[in-house]
């Protein structure tokens, strides 16, 4: 028996005892959630469309915020790496910042915006940026100093030093930073929706409780953890393995 | 016998410019004096080798040849001109092979070339890798080889920027002796065909007997040169020759004098070389 066929069997047991148990001991429907109420939930969402839509606008906003995120972090990291007065001023900032649990930016980002899309596009970025940064940062600084010696020894200038050794010798390092970033950006982003209020899975969410609608709370729960599922083991897991595999420090 | 022992530093002709020059280098780390007073001129095209014990600054010339570390006193001249960085005029070889784990063989060989034209480019990269016999594996990354394998595609990278210099540090020190003693013959049997001007530093005297024109043995406390001995015999040399016994009997008895000074300040009686 494989690894997969066991761990299939143990989840239809646990659901099914859990079914069992909500079903049969008289416990409050409103409160307590079952299997198969939350695959009806899922299924009506999808078909119904809302929670497309919601997945829909999620994505959206982790797009475009991971997308600013990336773009900064990479350049904060090639600066931080790069520059030790830089190192001095902002290394200890940038993990201080890195502490602070991203959705604490909220207030500040409605009284700086407003209730506004860029206000939720500023906690995904300040929860994504830094990891990034970090992971740029040391996957320079940990880059052994040989091969920076290979690339002075063949007289590259310091623009091609960076593009063709610092970077792609860097890539791992930056390639983890940034999914690591986009889970903290999607953490954020859910946080966001739940307290400021509009469209997406947060909301989702929200409205499930409101509801008194248990199924649909755990529904979205599951769509949540789906969604950061697959873009970190489908996007990032793909790419990461296929790099590391070609570089030989993974199996192919 | 043509066996001529000399003392550096040694005189040349005024006509011909040295390739490279040593002047009266200094160069310490700390309170470490790496290296002292050292001058040695090295000729166009010839193949010359440092061998010392470790600690002896060996390592630290090649360096400042290179270009990666500057000199405290004296100066490092290239055809009559002050070194001031490293560049491709003086390519490094490096005790590892240093292939950029990223690129495939083919890449790595043609690291140092222009993009284009490409044709231009692809075909170097073959006549390089034929040279060296890695044809059939221009396509595997660098992991998938062996050490010896990897040492070869370095050379073949260093040769593709057609260098004036090889300065090679150590380069098959990791390998074992069978895959090192292949390593010697095509390395001479490629210098042969190109008469490339070599720096070779190593610590092993056989190979410095086997492939150099001219050793210069460095003595250690304070790092500098003892003696310059030249190795005016024909390639491929003979290892049984009285010739070339003669020549590492010499080495030895200088480096036998290096290592009981190392032996006598660290308080062993019995040093055995």
């Amino acid at each position: 028996m494989n690894v997969w066929s066991k761990r299939l069997t143990a989840l239809v047991l646990v659901l099914a005892v859990w079914e069992a148990g909500v079903k049969f001991s008289g416990a409050a429907a409103w409160l307590y959630p079952t299997p198969s109420g939350v695959v009806a939930n899922i299924v009506g969402g999808l078909q119904g469309g809302e929670y497309l839509l919601a997945l829909g606008s999620s994505f959206v906003r982790i797009t475009a915020g991971f997308a600013i995120a990336a773009v900064a972090g990479l350049a904060l990291g090639l600066l931080l790496a790069g520059s030790r007065t830089a190192r001095e001023l902002f290394g200890p900032v940038a993990i201080g910042v890195q502490a602070l649990p991203s959705i604490c930016w909220l207030p500040l980002a409605v009284l700086w915006f407003g209730l506004s899309e860029r206000a939720i596009l500023f906690v995904v970025v300040m929860g994504s940026l830094f990891s990034i940064a970090l992971g740029v940062r040391d996957g320079i600084t940990q880059l052994p100093p040989l091969l920076g010696r290979v690339g002075q020894t063949f007289g590259l200038t310091r623009w091609q030093q960076i593009t063709r050794i610092t970077l792609p010798g860097a890539l791992p390092a930056i390639l983890s930073g940034l999914k690591q970033g986009w889970s903290f950006g999607w953490r954020s982003l859910m946080a966001g929706e739940l307290i400021y209020v509009t469209k997406g899975l947060g909301k989702s969410l929200l409205i499930g409780r409101e509801l008194n609608d248990v199924n649909q709370v755990c529904a979205v729960m599951v769509l949540i953890v789906a969604f950061g599922v697959l873009v970190d083991r489908l996007a990032f897991g793909v790419i990461e393995r296929r790099v590391l595999a070609k570089r030989g420090l993974a199996p192919a | 016998m043509n066996v001529a022992l000399q003392t550096p530093p040694v005189a040349l002709p005024k006509a011909e410019l040295p390739k490279l020059s040593i002047a009266g280098v200094s160069k310490s780390f700390g309170d470490l004096a790496a290296v002292t007073d050292v001058s040695l001129d090295i000729r166009r095209g010839e193949f010359l080798a440092l061998v010392g014990p470790s600690g002896c600054g060996k390592t630290t010339i090649l360096q400042m040849l290179a270009g990666f570390e500057k000199p405290e006193r004296g100066q490092i001249l290239i055809d009559g001109r002050p070194v001031t960085g490293p560049g491709p005029d003086r390519l490094v070889l490096f005790q590892e092979p240093a292939l950029l784990p990223w690129l495939n063989v083919a890449d790595n060989v043609g690291f140092g070339l222009p993009a284009k034209p490409r044709e231009l480019r692809e075909e170097t990269i073959h006549l390089l890798l034929r040279m060296v016999h890695l044809e059939k594996f221009a396509h595997l990354m660098p992991h998938q080889l062996s050490g010896g394998m990897k040492q070869r595609a370095a050379l073949a990278r260093a040769l593709a920027v057609d260098p004036q210099v090889l300065l090679m540090d150590e380069p098959f020190a990791a390998l074992d002796p069978q895959t090192r003693e292949i390593l010697h013959h095509e390395l001479q049997s490629l210098w042969l065909g190109i008469h490339k001007t070599v720096v070779f530093v190593t610590h092993s005297v056989e190979e410095a007997v086997r492939l150099a024109d001219r050793i210069a043995v460095m003595a250690t406390q304070p790092g500098r040169i003892r003696r310059v001995i030249d190795v005016d015999l024909p390639h491929p040399r003979d290892f049984n020759s009285p010739e070339v016994a003669e020549i590492r009997a010499a080495i030895r008895d200088e480096l036998r004098e290096e290592l009981q000074k190392i032996a006598r300040k660290e308080g062993n009686d019995e040093y055995v070389f």
